[in-house]
Order: C-alpha cells, then structure tokens, then sequence
C-alpha cells in the first residue's frame, strides 16, 4: 500500500513551480500558436500546466523517443571519428495519464528485451514522472486493456478530489518531490472521493471492446480474417497517423544526414510507420507487406497477438488516439469488435449447421 | 523499475548503433553488379561469426544495410561480403579501394546450425546471389569437411555471366568429396553444362533424406519451388533450412522492419527451419501488380 | 502437405503454360493430316485447349493475382516449366514427336486422353500445396479436363472406336 497524501489546491501551482525551478519539466500545456490545444512541452511557468485535459495527439513517449534523436555524430578524418551524442540532463514528466503510463511500461519491456536497447531506458533514467487521473472521451477504452488504473513508471500519481489531489507516493523519487511541499495526510474521505472518482471515470467509458485480451488473439489466430482486412484496406489511406500517435508504437527507421560542408553528419533514429509501403521493402523491390491490407492486419496483429502473447499484454492501452488521428475515420474499438462479432457469429452457425 | 541514479556514458548508451571502423584489404569485381570486399577490422579483433549471419555495414552519409557474411568462420584474419550494387550506399561500396575505411556492426542473427549438421550429409540449393552467404558455409565444410556427410552442391544461376565465385565454384567442382551440380538458366555459346533453373538438376539429386540437412538461399520466386523437390525427397520440414532477406535496421529486434509475422528475421533468422514458416503468411512474399488493388 | 506453398493464381498460371502446350500438340497433329476424321478431332481438341487457356486466364483474372516478384523477367515461368517440364512437356514431346506416324484416330485420341490424365493428376498434386480457401479454382481446372476427356472419349465412340 503505497503513502497517500493530499495537495491541497492552493499548493498545487507552487509545487509545480518549485520543480521548474529545479529542472526542466514536461507536461500537458497549450501550444503557445494554437489555443486550446493541448500537448506535451516544456513549461517555464506553473500556471501554463494544464492537469485536467483530453487525451493528448502525440503521446509522452516523446519524452524519451523523439520523433528524431541523434544517435552519433561522424566527421570524414582519416580514419574516421565517431561521437556518440546523448542528452545528459535529468527532467521531469508531469501529467501523464494511467494509459500513456502503462505504455511507458510497455516500452520498458519492449525495448528492455535481450538484446535490450539501451536509448530508451538511458532517457527514461534522466526523468521522474508524475501521473494524473482522468476522464474518458468516447474514445476512450482503457477498461478493456487493463490500463484504466495504471501506476506504471510513475513516482507520484495524482488523483482529482474536492481540496485539490489524492497523491499516492510510489517511489522513494517521489517521496523525494514531496519534501518540501504543503501535503497532508489523507483522510478516509479523501480516499473515499479518489474511489468515487475512478468509479465516475470507469462509468463514464462508452468504448469497450466485446472480448478479454485473450479471447481477442484466440480469435485472430484461429483464422486469417482477409476479408475483413480488405474491407478497411479499402478506406485507409496508409498514412501512418495511427502509428505516428500511439503510446506503444516503438518502430524506427535509422538514416544519416550529412552537413553542408560534407565533412561531417549524424546517423539519425526516427520514427517509422508499418503502414507505410515502403516500411517492409527489401532491396530489388521485394516488399513483404505491399498490400495495403497485410499492412493493415500487421498493425492489429502486432497490438493483439504478436507482443500480447510475448508480454502477456495486448500492446494496446485504450487510449483512443489512432482513432481520433485517422484520416478515414477508422475506429480501433469498431474494428476490433467487428472481428470478434464475426468470429463469435460464424461459431453460432458452425454450431448449428 | 528504471534505476534514476544510473545513466550510462553516451558511447555506452549508442552501443548498439555505433559500428566498429573495419579496413578494406581487398577488392574484386566479380561481375557487372556484384563486387567482393575483403575486410579486417580494425581493432584487430575477429567478428567470430557463423555461417549464414549477417553485419551492418555503413558508410557515414550514406546510412547502412545488413549484408550476409560470404567467407567462412575458419577464414580468421579477414571476413568477406559480397555487395551488390541496388543503392546510393551500395554504390558507394563499389567505389572503396584497399585502404579505405568502413563501419561495421554485429555479426547478427541465427545462422546455420553447424553443430546440429555434424554427422549429417548436406545438401545446398544455391539460387543467383544466393550462393553469397551459402559459401561461408561450403568453405567452412571444407575446412571441416571430416565433421559432414556427403556435401551436394546444387548452384543454379540466370546466366554463365552472372555466376558468382568462379573460382571456388571450379575448387569445389574439383573435390571428390564434394558432389556438384550447377546450371544456368540462359545459357550461352560458351556454357556446356545444364540448363534450366536449380531445381532441374536438384531433382535428379538422390539423398537418404533421413540423413540429409538442406539449406537453402535463392531469389524470392525460388523457395517455394525448392520445398516442393525437398518435400518430394520425402525430407522433414525441420531439416530444410532457408535465409529469408529483409530490410534489417537495427539487428535486435527492435526497429521492427524485418518483422515476419510473429518473429524477427534478425534474430530469430535469417536461417529458419521450413517448420518455423509453416503457417506464418508473411514468409512466403505475395503482391499485386495491380497497386491500387491493394 | 498441409501448408499452402502456391497461391491459385500460380496453379492457373501452369494450367495456362500446360494448355499452351496442348494445343502445339493437337496443332501438330492436325497438321499431320493423316485422315480427315482425324483432322476433325484434334481441331476439335484444339479448340478446347484454347478455350482452356482462355477460361484460366479468366479465373485468374477474378482471383487476386498474387506474384512475387522476378529478380529477371521470365524467372517464374523458368520454374513453372522446371515443375513441370519431367511429367507433361515429356508427354507432350513424345507425342507430338510421333504424330505424323499416327494415321489412327483411334490411337491419337488415346495419346491425347492420356495426356489430359496426366494434367488432372498434375493439378491434383498441385491441389494440396494452396489454401485451402483456393480449392475451388483448381477444382474446377480439374473439372474442366474431366470434361476435356469425357467429349474426346465421346467422340471416339462416335467414330467407330474404343473399347
């Protein structure tokens, strides 16, 4: 049972402020030339955190899977050097949902992996994170993947209660946070309204896949589903927005870049996307995946089956984004629940004939 | 849990992504497409591979692609590889000298299982460039030829100009301990042995299938042809061995491009059992001409 | 087998290479012209051959065509006729070789049903190595050269001929 502890309202902006006056701090804010919006971002001021938002385009994973990295620099002596490049400071991440947090556990695993990975879990070692509850959109769907109630990779969690938040302190870091801050002990009554919230926040999920995680890959491994496959094939538009917005894709494509001068560069790691065609060509033009619905049926396989039955997790935290980002307005939990009716109502009528 | 009082010094961080400088001692058109670079790193440590893995070779600027390794294990002061020009990176190869500088990372993956072949007779069905990789493992039988059964070489190539390894081809003709079979599919005025694609003579081949491993590398088009023959010889899935190609970018299963279903051609390959494909649908490649289809 | 190694629209494309061959041969004999009756039948089979090509091309058509891809042009087909150039071709060139000395009608259609058996038992074998989703394409190749056989031995009955 972990420490919990109250925040009270007031002590809210001046604990966040007191971190940003230790170190730099990521979090939920609005972009600076599009009010409204709500992203991930390095805060100069308290005031601009916003704990209490929407499901985010990109996920927290930026924090530590830019988009685009370094992974080392070269200059064109003789012989050749190469200069590794790392970011070194330490941070915080603050405000981040229990799916995106369970998905910071998910490429924990992934990338931890023999061989592990080590520009991952090196970038998640410079930060300490602070989670915070939320309420669903109809997107929402972390009830059916297990991550509705993540404490994942955090050091505090934050829960929303009348006199400010239920924090439940998971870590000696986050004891560590704490320690100069107005909080008190929690009351049964604060816990009682941290419960009542989570109840609201389950309640309120009108998104719910039809099968248990295991239940779900049975039915994709029991057969091929080609049909089905070509039916959403034939609305995408293979542009890889649902890669580009999930917490748990961790694909990359690694390039180099030359500087002007062609004396020197960088090779480059970023992120890529299953959906695109070129992501599974071979060098004579041979690709693995060059129909548009193999690629499809990748990325539901890859979620579902594949690192599910690796990890004994889907690789799917509820969150909703590949559907809010799609361009044809494919809807996971829609798909998904259309192969598993599919599935259930082809055993009726095996049953019966 | 992730340790927050440990971040490891940046060289240590990019391990994985920093290739070691390798110095090209050798060179050799072998033909119009395809050149051979004879390597030696370094560090003057071996890379110590198996036959059948691969390495990450780069070019600063260029980027970097997996190539198989063509020399055997038993070849310890130098490794070959066999580059085929397809690419600006592999362009660039072709225009290395002796001298020059390149980066290289691994060796990766699973490669033949030489010590499960001990004993046993072995039978290779080399398509096109596909010889590449299976030279590093005919050599190294060479070299060990006590530890094999019969080693039957079936090499088939589209043309006697595009054949590959002329000369080890001619050594491995010449054992008696090798049996040899090897074909062009177009032949020319010049050519006075078979013709027809490599299963024509790979099905006049008798084997004790009980006894025999097959490993297998050729174009895309060939493997399925191939397991049939192997099939019809009454050989067991388990002991038909293919190299499968992808477009590997990291080497340790995390950068996902040579996903094949379930597994990672980079590490759970790129030499697989025919059993380990059986039912994975991405291992057989399919396309349609007609793109919009798709 | 239980595993697919060809997907239908390979099988269709052997059918196709096969029924080429075919109807060299029925040509050939036809050209032999060794009795007029005989000239009948092997137009006769002919015509079926090229409404064969024709229908399998078709069918493939109508399948999603799946090819992998050549590292030289003609490479498939090279195959194709590796597979199948020791069971057919072999058929087809020993008979087209001794068409000219073949005046019997009788005797002709015999080489021709025995060259359609060998087709069916071909496609038959080809059969276990596709989905099993593709069953019904080869089917119905297979019924087709059931039909092929069934007219020729039809019409050797008519002429006088057969058991």
């Amino acid at each position: 049972m972990p420490t919990e502890l109250v925040m009270p309202h007031e002590a809210v902006e001046r604990f966040f402020g007191r971190l940003i006056d230790e170190g730099p701090v990521m979090g939920p804010r609005e972009r600076v030339s599009q009010p409204g919006f709500i992203h991930f971002d390095w805060l100069s001021d308290a005031a601009d955190l916003r704990l209490n938002y929407q499901t985010t385009t990109i996920p927290p994973k930026k924090a530590f899977f830019p988009p685009r990295e370094v992974l080392f620099e070269f200059e064109l002596t003789d012989p050749l050097k190469i200069t590794a490049v790392r970011e070194a400071e330490s941070f915080t991440l603050v405000g981040v949902h229990p799916c995106d947090l369970a998905a910071l556990r998910m490429l924990d695993d992934a990338y931890a992996r023999e061989p592990a990975e080590a520009c991952w879990p090196a970038n998640r070692a410079r930060a300490r994170v602070i989670g915070v509850d939320c309420m669903p959109d109809e997107y929402c769907f972390c009830t059916s993947t297990d991550s509705c109630y993540s404490r994942a990779a955090c050091d505090l969690f934050l829960t929303p209660i009348e006199r400010g938040y239920l924090v439940e302190v998971l870590t000696p870091a986050g004891e560590d946070m704490l320690r100069v801050s107005d909080v008190s002990e929690a009351t049964d009554e604060d816990r009682e309204q941290a419960e009542a919230f989570r109840r609201e926040k389950a309640g309120a999920m009108t998104a719910r896949l039809d099968a248990t995680p295991e239940e779900l890959a049975e039915i994709l491994e029991s057969e091929e589903h080609t049909e089905l496959w070509k039916e959403i094939a034939s609305r995408c538009y293979s542009c890889g927005s649902c890669n580009t917005t999930c917490p748990t894709c961790f694909c990359f494509d690694i390039n180099d870049e030359f500087d002007l001068g062609l004396t020197g560069g960088r090779r480059m790691r970023s992120w890529d996307s299953c959906q695109l065609a070129e992501f599974a060509l071979v060098a004579g033009g041979h690709n693995f995946r060059r129909l548009r619905w193999q690629r499809v049926r990748h990325r539901w396989y890859r979620k579902f089956v594949y690192l599910y039955r690796t990890f004994g997790r889907p690789y799917c935290t509820g969150c909703g984004r590949c559907s809010r980002a799609c361009t044809a307005d494919i809807n996971i939990v829609d798909v998904t629940n259309e192969i598993i009716n599919r599935a259930r109502e082809r055993d009726r009528q095996g049953v019966q004939g | 849990m992730i340790d927050h009082d440990a971040v490891p010094p940046a060289e240590d961080i990019t391990r994985f992504y920093q290739p070691e400088l390798a110095r090209v001692i050798g060179k050799w058109q072998m033909t119009e497409m395809m050149v051979l670079l004879r390597l030696q790193p370094a560090s003057g440590e071996r890379l110590d591979h198996a036959p059948g893995q691969f390495l990450q070779i780069s070019l600063p600027g260029y980027g970097e692609a997996p190539i198989s390794f063509c020399s055997s294990p038993t070849q310890t002061d130098s490794f070959e590889l066999c580059v085929q020009s397809v690419g600006n990176l592999s362009e660039a190869l072709h225009d290395l000298r002796p001298g020059d500088f390149v980066g290289v990372r691994g060796p990766y993956g699973h490669g033949f299982p030489v010590e499960d072949m001990r004993g046993r007779d072995v039978l290779i069905v080399a398509g096109g460039i596909g010889i590449a990789p299976l030279r590093s493992l005919i050599n190294y039988m060479a070299d060990r030829r006590r530890d094999f059964g019969r080693v039957i070489i079936v090499y088939g190539a589209r043309n006697p100009s595009e054949r590959l390894f002329v000369e080890d081809v001619e050594a491995w003709d010449a054992r008696d301990d090798f049996e040899t079979w090897f074909t062009v599919d177009e032949p020319d005025e010049t050519w006075t042995g078979m013709t027809g694609v490599v299963t024509v003579p790979l099905r006049e081949v008798e084997i004790d299938p009980a006894r025999t491993t097959a490993a297998v590398v050729g174009p895309p088009v060939m493997y399925r042809y191939v397991a049939m023959e192997l099939l019809n010889k009454q050989m067991a899935e388990d002991d038909i061995l293919f190299s499968l190609e992808r477009r590997f970018k990291c080497g340790m299963g995390k950068c996902g491009h040579c996903q094949l279903n379930d597994l990672y051609v980079c590490q759970d390959g790129p030499v697989f059992r025919y059993t380990q494909l059986i039912g994975r649908t991405e291992a057989i490649e399919v396309w349609a001409p007609d793109e919009q289809k798709g | 087998m239980s595993h697919p190694l060809f997907q239908a629209a390979e099988v269709l494309d052997m059918a196709i290479e096969i029924e080429r061959m075919g109807l060299a041969f029925y040509r050939g004999c036809t050209a032999a012209r060794a009795s007029e009756q005989a000239a009948e039948v092997f137009e006769f089979a002919a015509e079926q051959e090229q409404q064969h090509i024709e229908l399998f091309a078709r069918m493939k058509r109508d399948l999603d065509q799946y090819t992998v891809p050549e590292s030289y042009p003609g490479e498939t087909l090279a195959y194709v006729r590796g597979l199948i150039g020791d069971t057919i071709f072999a058929t087809v060139d020993e008979a087209a070789c001794s068409a000219e000395e073949m005046p019997d009608v009788d005797s002709a259609i015999d080489k021709a049903v025995r060259l359609e058996r060998q087709s069916i038992a071909f496609y038959s074998g080809l059969r276990e190595v596709v989905r099993p989703s593709e069953h019904d394409a080869i089917d119905e190749v297979i019924a087709e050269e059931h039909r092929h056989i069934r007219r020729l031995v039809a019409l050797q009955h008519e002429l006088g001929g057969g058991d």
